[in-house]
């Protein structure tokens, strides 16, 4: 944890977390004294997720997602505990004018008033992630605490402590173009409610998992798009060429473990959720289905590992692309009786 | 993964060096990015980026489209015309 002043002068603690949305998001709330933690916003934000998008193609390979669309959380999250929050997008149109001078003209006008400024960013042009972390994705938030010489005090989530970023870099970020272009998105909060009800928010949320994880029409997102994920993986070593077959592999991998901790880390995150419900709550069903969620998270893992060996070819006898999709098969199952029942506890709750 | 981007990188800077591609591909690689990504950086048709990844024709580019592509990658105009060394 790491001490630092924002632009109006009052303290920041920047928290190291696992996600960059749900970090950012916390540490809005905390800044104008709501204690939330990470995972607590994360669950209130309905940030779990699962999505095989085969048609959305990114640097040639389909796009795999765990969480939910970037974006969607912070909303969510906002609506759910109330107060006012002011996000603003710079759309290009011919009559627009310099959108990218506009955007940064506008942050630092948040900033000299005082707001810290939650950014969705590309994090290529981020020059101060080592160059094992920069790729072409649109979708990383960050915090702006205050202005400083050429540049901005940056709290990257990711990161243990608050950075230096350019103004330079800050603008190719934020005005970044390609797929799910951030279009210089920015939010903060006016003011938030002073008490808020995270208990019908918790439901609320819950129930809106799962939701989106069971009762889909889309077969590419939800338990469905885990399962026909697994079928693709089983399937891929007949229908492509191995060297082809591995690198979907090895994207879906590392969608799952690098990319903002992917789908392990979401499982674990949602765990600690449904334990801090539990305590809310007092409900010793929602602890149940914690440890049963960390199990799942568990098995992510183990699905990680097997799909390493295969990536690598080690063991090629007993690592098959069989043995890798069974096991996101068996996290499916789980996961479908795990939200089924927490579908049931969430309705029974009294906010 | 990351062995992967540098492979790719060097596949690039190889496929430049035999005059199979122009330094544009090069470039485009460095910032890991697609003929669709560029071309909406740049603001140019992505058919036009991908012809322009031919050598030929991307040697007889007027400057005002150098300019463009220099900007969206975040390079000098000599250095966009040009392989770096190493």
């Amino acid at each position: 944890m790491a001490q630092e002043l924002t632009s109006a002068g009052k303290p920041f603690s920047h928290l190291h977390s696992a996600h960059c949305e749900s970090g950012v998001t916390a540490a809005l709330f905390r800044d104008k004294g709501i204690n939330i933690s990470e995972a607590m916003a994360f669950g209130i934000g309905s940030g779990i997720f699962f999505g095989h998008l085969p048609f959305i193609k990114w640097v040639g390979l389909p796009i795999t997602t765990y969480r939910s669309r970037p974006g969607t959380l912070f909303s969510k999250v906002a609506k759910r505990l109330g107060g006012e929050f002011i996000t603003k997008k710079y759309h290009r149109f011919w009559w627009s004018g310099d959108i990218t001078k506009q955007g940064m003209d506008d942050l630092r006008r948040l900033l000299r008033e005082g707001n810290i400024v939650g950014l969705t960013t590309n994090i290529y042009w981020l020059s101060y992630f080592p160059d094992r972390f920069r790729f072409q994705f649109n979708g990383h938030n960050i915090i702006v605490l205050r202005e400083i010489e050429n540049g901005f005090r940056v709290a990257d989530p990711v990161l243990d402590h608050p950075v230096d970023c350019l103004a330079e870099d800050l603008e190719r970020a934020r005005f970044a173009r390609g797929p799910l272009e951030p279009k210089g998105y920015m939010y903060y909060a006016k003011s938030v409610r002073p008490d808020p009800d995270f208990r019908s928010a918790c439901i609320t949320a819950m129930k809106d998992s799962c939701n989106m994880m069971l009762r889909t029409p889309f077969p590419y997102v939800g338990l469905r798009g885990i399962r026909y994920l697994a079928k693709v993986t089983i399937k891929s070593p007949d229908i492509l060429e191995a060297h082809e077959a591995r690198r979907r592999l090895a994207n879906i991998v590392r969608m799952q473990e690098e990319v903002g901790t992917g789908g392990a880390g979401f499982r674990f995150m949602y765990a600690a959720f449904l334990q801090e419900t539990a305590d809310l709550f007092g409900s010793s069903e929602l602890a149940d289905l914690s440890r049963e969620m960390t199990a799942i998270g568990d098995i992510w893992r183990e699905f990680a590992v097997v799909s390493a060996r295969i990536i690598k070819q080690r063991g090629q006898t007993e690592e098959t692309f069989a043995k890798a999709g069974g096991l996101m098969l068996i996290c499916a199952g789980r996961e479908e009786q795990l939200f089924r029942d927490l579908d049931k506890v969430a309705r029974n709750l009294k906010s | 993964m990351v062995s992967d981007i540098r492979a790719r990188i060097e596949e690039a800077r190889e496929a430049v060096l035999a005059g199979k591609k122009s330094p544009l591909y090069y470039h485009m690689a460095r910032r890991q990015m697609t003929p669709a990504i560029l071309a909406r950086a740049a603001g140019i048709a992505s058919f036009r980026v991908k012809r322009h990844l031919r050598p030929e024709i991307f040697s007889r580019l007027k400057t005002s489209v150098l300019d463009r592509y220099a900007n969206a990658l975040a390079v000098t105009r000599e250095e966009l015309k040009t392989l770096p060394n190493s």
